[in-house]
């Protein structure tokens, strides 16, 4: 590049850097260049701010619509004419002024109340809803408790002697000789529908009805109303149109097969698979078989002699064991042993997103409900397959679904709804050595701001004097990011001065 | 003895700045690399930002203008260059800022995409400044087109050929984590935008700042940050770690700014041991003395 290449495509660079350099002479003392180049910098900056707070700010957000409604309002233009009430916020803004005059100072503390008006209303919700969750979060465990978890029972749920249906905002039981809807937040009754015979499958889905088998009958039920509605036909153990409509169908009478849509193959589509067990390792396959062969087989640890849906899982349980299986990977997540046997598997969904991490539900018949992570819970830090808690119904269970962190378990005796608890986090000495930090932290700094009396006993005075440290310690971390934040600004500056002057320079000269 | 060191106390600032100058600039000469220990902090960010489904968009409230450049453009520069690596689609507003913001942060993201073939509208989008906070980020988390009907280039937010991008982004639900990157980034983020809590909220802040964000990264309301420097250079290294080669480190300028930020702390330090040392030599000779 030649010298005069170089100069007209580095002359700004110079520039930026003699700047750079007369502010820093400050630092060895105060000089006219310094004070000359810190006015420059000053009108400049205030001179393009006010440029393109006009450019960017004033004009396209304010001007161009209130020009627009004055113009709709005059009849000129096609504009809404409420775009001319942007004058009022023009004239509002420009009483501050009246700042400047005694006599009608009066007339700029209208804009000052609406300002600080709005600004305490924001405040006041703002202050709540950072520290709230800050109160509640500083009631920390000091040491390991004694209290497990337990969900919370809300109400009572009629009996269903088959699988119900879990719509939500409806769940639809079916007794001994009638079905009954309720809603899922509280538990009301909806609807109540007389059955011909026992019911003999589950509560199925068909747009806007229900439909219960009832021996050779399958009764047709008004999904809003409730009113019976002419039979269709007997429902088969299974039907191939009809499984994209409704997941998580067991086939046949052992369980040991599941068909779940929606699963995400190995080809990141979406497709219907069947689960079934053969020669006792668990497998996937494409629903319709002439599109695709298998996807996975894997050996689940545990004979699955029964399958249950479980979201994204495939629960296979064999009396009490039970193997977590990742429905799209084929791979076994958790192992674990429930008290009883279970009646039911599902896996729970969490209202709280912050908690929304895979927990497996065992039902059993005697009405025992256990949680177990399905997999590594990295928020809560606990392994897979461990228990989480355990609870008794009291009566027996034959079936249990989650919505928005909510259990609802029931069997022929009825059954009840439970609010499930938040995955409790497993605590490390780490954890408890940093919550008592913070209580001795609290306690003696605090009594080093309240008590300073001149005789005060020994106690207090040896709390006050390590508050004073503590604090001391604290106000140390603070000025070692202060000193990081100050030291990246000379950083930044010098990075320009190496990168983009120095070398360039140094490069031009010696090639 | 006392005497001799009793002058520790006395240096002049001039020497000071002398050999903070040379130990901050001298390592931009050479092609050092320290290695780092990863803070959980950035590491949170970083999974959940590299986490992004396709249908979703990384919000960028990008409010780095000339004055918290120092740090925040590393950050910046590091987040931006992971997105376009990974082709995560990212949305950059600027709020309640300098009106400079969006000019500063579009230099990157162009520098960036010209690196990995992006483009403008369908990879990213700058949505330009709007005032009004808090009330206008709670705005932002209900529908974000009403609250900026064109972007920083003057397309309708709504012109699904010109930006793509924005075609299904409504509001909170389609935000997959909102940065916010300034020097003193607003707590109201994680009341306003969101009072579900569902959008999870990281910073790139001041180290000056930092400090502070750690109650709340602890109860959860917020999921991380980048802690000045420091921070960006974790962010480059957990991109690196994971992506390698594809990874254009060209032009980033965390790793290279914490050589010289190190050196500069051990410049502080040992001023301040022989300083106090020069302190006690002071007290001991003047002891000395009076003896």
């Amino acid at each position: 590049m030649s010298w005069s290449e170089y100069w007209s495509s580095s002359w700004a660079v110079w520039l930026g850097a003699f700047c750079v350099l007369a502010i820093y002479s400050y630092l060895f003392r105060d000089n006219p260049v310094y004070r000359l180049m810190m006015q420059i910098f000053i009108g400049i900056n205030v001179g393009y701010a006010v440029v393109v707070q006009w450019k960017d700010i004033l004009y396209p957000l304010w001007w161009l619509p209130m020009m627009d409604g004055i113009d709709a309002l005059l009849g000129r233009g096609q504009g809404s004419p409420y775009g001319a009430l942007w004058v009022l916020v023009g004239v509002l803004g420009l009483l501050w002024y009246f700042q400047l005059s005694r006599r009608y100072l009066w007339l700029s503390r209208v804009v000052i109340g609406i300002t600080v008006g709005i600004g305490a209303g924001f405040t006041f919700k703002s202050l709540f809803g950072q520290n709230i969750p800050q109160v509640v979060d500083s009631f920390r465990p000091l040491g390991p408790s004694a209290i497990a978890v337990q969900p919370r029972r809300l109400f009572a749920l009629p009996q269903s002697v088959v699988p119900p249906l879990l719509d939500e905002p409806l769940l639809v039981l079916a007794g001994e000789r009638e079905a009954v809807a309720v809603e899922t937040l509280e538990g009301r009754e909806v609807w109540r529908c007389p059955l011909p015979s026992r019911p003999s499958g589950r509560v199925r889905e068909q747009g806007a009805f229900v439909e219960i088998p009832c021996g050779t009958e399958t009764v047709r039920i008004d999904r809003r109303t409730g009113s019976r509605l002419p039979a269709g036909a007997p429902i088969p153990p299974y039907a191939a149109g009809q499984v994209g409509a409704e997941a998580g169908w067991h086939l046949g009478e052992g369980r040991d097969r599941l068909v779940k849509a929606g699963v995400a193959a190995p080809d990141g589509r979406e497709a219907t698979v069947v689960f079934s067990v053969v020669d006792g390792r668990l497998a996937a396959s494409r629903w319709d078989a002439s599109t695709g062969g298998g996807f996975w087989s894997t050996d689940p640890g545990v004979p699955a002699r029964e399958l249950f849906d479980g979201g994204r899982f495939v629960l296979a349980a064999d009396g009490r064991s039970v193997a977590v299986v990742d429905a799209s990977l084929g791979v076994v997540t958790a192992r674990f042993e429930t008290a009883e046997t279970p009646a039911w598997l599902t896996v729970a969904r969490m209202a709280d997103p912050v908690h929304d991490q895979a927990t497996v539900l065992a039902i059993s018949a005697d009405g025992t409900i256990e949680a177990f992570c399905a997999t590594d819970h990295k928020v809560s830090r606990q392994p897979a397959g461990r228990l989480l808690w355990k609870a008794e119904a009291g009566r027996p269970l034959a079936w249990g679904g989650t919505a928005g962190g909510v259990l609802f378990a029931v069997g022929p005796d009825g059954g009840s709804s439970y609010e499930l608890p938040n995955v409790p986090k497993a605590l490390g000495a780490s954890d408890y050595w940093d919550n008592w930090v913070f209580v001795v932290t609290l306690v003696s700094v605090m009594t080093y701001f309240f008590f300073s009396f001149r005789r005060e006993p020994p106690v207090v005075t040896g709390v006050r004097r390590l508050g004073r440290w503590l604090l001391m310690l604290g106000f140390g971390a603070f000025f070692g990011n202060t000193v990081m934040s100050r030291m990246s600004f000379l950083l930044d500056r010098l990075m320009f001065l190496v990168d983009d002057w120095i070398k360039p320079f140094f490069h031009q000269i010696f090639g | 003895m006392w005497r001799r060191l009793a002058a520790l106390d006395r240096v002049p600032r001039q020497t000071i700045y002398l050999l903070m100058f040379l130990a901050c600039g001298l390592p931009f000469f050479f092609d050092v690399r320290l290695p780092l220990y990863v803070w959980p902090e950035t590491r949170a960010v970083f999974e959940v930002t590299d986490s992004t489904p396709p249908n979703k968009v990384v919000l960028i409230c990008s409010n780095r203008v000339q004055g918290s450049q120092g740090e925040n453009w590393p950050q910046y520069e590091a987040l931006v260059s992971h997105l376009m690596l990974r082709g995560i689609k990212f949305v950059v507003i600027a709020v309640d800022s300098d009106p400079l913001a969006p000019q500063f942060s579009e230099r990157v993201n162009e520098r960036q995409a010209a690196k990995y073939g992006r483009k403008y509208g369908v990879d990213w989008v700058n949505l330009g400044m709007v005032r009004g906070a808090p009330l206008i980020m709670a705005s932002i988390g209900r529908n974000i087109k009403a609250v900026f009907p064109r972007d920083y280039r003057g397309y309708s937010t709504n012109d699904a050929q010109k930006l793509p991008i924005l075609k299904n982004i409504t509001g909170a639900a389609d935000f997959q984590i909102l940065w916010a990157i300034e020097y003193q980034p607003s707590l109201d983020w994680m009341v306003w935008l969101d009072p579900a809590g569902r959008v999870p909220v990281a910073f790139g802040s001041a180290g000056i700042v930092t400090t502070s964000w750690y109650p709340y990264i602890s109860s959860g309301q917020m999921k991380g940050m980048m802690a000045g420097i420091r921070g960006a250079a974790e962010y480059e290294t957990l991109v690196r770690s994971k992506y390698g080669r594809a990874y254009d480190e060209e032009g980033l300028r965390g790793g290279r700014l914490l050589v010289p930020l190190a050196f500069g702390h051990l410049v502080i330090i040992s001023f301040i041991l022989l300083g106090n040392l020069g302190m006690i030599a002071k007290r001991r000779a003047a002891k000395e003395g009076r003896r």
